[in-house]
């Protein structure tokens, strides 16, 4: 598991479409790509149909591409887009593949909250966004913007976001909770946990809060603790942080 | 689920020691003894039995739910009724086999034939953690109790645990605060309860606030679940805690009173806040 971790962190994922539930995906596919480093599979699977009929699909769809799993034991992410998958179900996938094929699955692309907890009880990484064939990074601010990602809700301890571009987050973050963006990092309401924002290295990215509590906070290599003469948190702080001289300072906004 | 008509709800914290279980043993009596619901209680706790103790039941467990799942007993055989008040009935735990000797479906299977038995309250006493019990004990439950207490490791996990509930669907759950001490809380030593709430957000729904008690360790250790004695703001506390479950409106407890202890006893008495 932990050299998954670390293989992970230095992945990126190319930004293409926001997938937020407007895509519907009819078939079982299995798709390379290139995630940066190595080769790949992609399992996608639709959001229609029964449990058990994914299932049956995707066995029918691994006999048809068995030919093409080639090289030491090839990683696969599954794509399950909006679908509810609970662990037991998601286990049940990532064994049939890994017993069957010898694929290790290695993340879980999805947008539901019971599928990214599932996912993360079973040690596999979590992103929101479908990756992509090729590297393509963003050339313009305006082609930026559209990677954001808003969420309407707190996120909870033990909760962590990954994100390619800009997140930004309805409610709190909570402590414990991690929110981690390659962009910059809005929360409207009190930021406790931990926020990187240009989490690739943009030592330009912010992170803003409507109320700044972090117990630390990281922008590109840099990172900050919290002070410890901070006012009482009654007191709301808007305050904006960024990289300054090679240190992260935060000010009010 | 099979009926609707009773509810089925897990008692949670992430945390160990917050107070579960004494929770669990408290709003069933009070439920049962004073509401006259029909209350059944399930340790889920596979291994670390409590909850027997806390209703004063140890000597009178023949069977537990593991000889239920694994078909030596009838749910009915398994069922211990409350010697002084037949509408409460406990479904021990196991205590020498662990959290993988029941599984989530099995759970949802018990559940469904207590309903049918005709509980209109199924209690879920969930153990401490987020592993399979936990899933265990969330599995066939509509709504969910967390339980805090006024510090800052145990709301964070209470935090951890609302993430998990609401991944299962189980929205907006209630929210009980555990031994707060109203004097550490005015000197600030403590989180207030305001503090708690203003960490978990406002879609968690205040249920009640016990306040710290000395009377809840002895009444445990007898097995007579505080809620039983009348006069005891901690069992006022969870008596005022059942009859918001049913839906009624009761005003919270004032908890930091400057008058002595006979006073406030006085002023429940009174009916007076």
């Amino acid at each position: 598991m932990v050299c998954r971790e670390i293989l992970y962190t230095e992945l990126r994922y190319c930004v293409t479409t926001f997938m937020g539930g407007v895509e519907i995906l009819q078939q079982v596919e299995i798709t390379p790509w290139h995630n940066g480093l190595l080769n790949e599979l992609l399992l996608t699977v639709p959001v229609e149909g029964t449990w058990e009929e994914v299932l049956s699909r995707v066995e029918a769809n691994m006999q048809e591409n068995k030919s093409s799993f080639t090289g030491r034991s090839p990683q696969i992410t599954l794509h399950l887009g909006t679908r509810s998958v609970g662990v037991e179900d998601l286990d049940g996938l990532v064994r049939q593949i890994q017993t069957k094929y010898a694929l290790l699955t290695v993340a879980v692309v999805s947008t539901d909250l019971t599928t990214q907890e599932a996912a993360r009880r079973l040690a596999l990484n979590v992103y929101m966004m479908q990756p992509g064939s090729a590297l393509v990074f963003a050339t313009s601010e305006a082609e930026a913007g559209n990677n954001a990602l808003y969420l309407p809700q707190t996120i909870r301890s033990g909760q962590k976001i990954v994100h390619a571009g800009t997140v930004i987050v309805g409610g709190d973050v909570n402590a414990g909770a991690e929110v981690v963006a390659e962009g910059d990092i809005l929360v409207f309401g009190t930021l406790r946990g931990l926020a990187h924002a240009g989490s690739h290295g943009d030592e330009k990215a912010r992170i803003m809060a409507g109320n700044m509590r972090p117990q630390q906070l990281r922008i590109a290599n840099t990172f900050a603790g919290a002070p410890p003469d901070a006012p009482p948190a009654k007191v709301r702080l808007t305050e904006v942080a960024r990289i300054e001289n090679g240190k992260i300072t935060v000010a009010p906004y | 689920m099979a009926d609707s008509n009773s509810r089925v709800i897990v008692i949670t914290s992430g945390k160990g020691g917050v107070g579960k279980t004494t929770t669990t043993a408290n709003i069933g009596v009070a439920l049962s003894h004073h509401l006259g619901e029909k209350v059944a209680l399930i340790d889920a706790d596979i291994g670390l039995r409590n909850l027997d103790l806390a209703l004063g039941l140890e000597n009178r467990i023949v069977y537990d739910i593991v000889d239920v799942v694994e078909g030596r007993a009838k749910l009915r055989q398994a069922l211990i009724k409350s010697k002084s008040n037949q509408n409460l009935a406990l479904l021990p735990a196991a205590q020498t086999r662990d959290k993988s000797a029941v599984s989530p479906s099995q759970m949802i299977q018990i559940i469904q034939e207590l309903q049918e038995e005709g509980y209109t309250y199924i209690l879920i006493d969930c153990p401490a953690g987020i592993e399979q019990g936990f899933r265990n004990a969330t599995a066939g439950a509509t709504e969910a109790i967390v339980v805090t207490n006024p510090e800052m490791s145990s709301v964070r996990d209470a935090d951890r645990i609302i993430g998990l509930l609401e991944a299962q669907e189980l929205h907006s759950p209630y929210l009980i605060v555990n031994r707060l001490r109203p004097k550490m809380v005015k000197q600030q030593e403590m989180l207030a309860v305001e503090d708690v709430q203003d960490v978990l957000g406002s879609n968690v729904r205040l249920l009640g606030v016990i306040p710290e008690d000395e009377v809840i360790i002895t009444s445990t250790n007898r097995g007579e679940p505080a809620a039983l004695l009348e006069g005891n703001l901690a069992g006022q506390a969870y008596r005022n805690i059942a009859r918001r479950l049913k839906g009624e409106t009761v005003p919270f407890l004032n908890l930091d009173e400057k008058t002595g202890f006979f006073d406030r006893i006085k002023s429940i008495f009174g009916g007076k806040r």
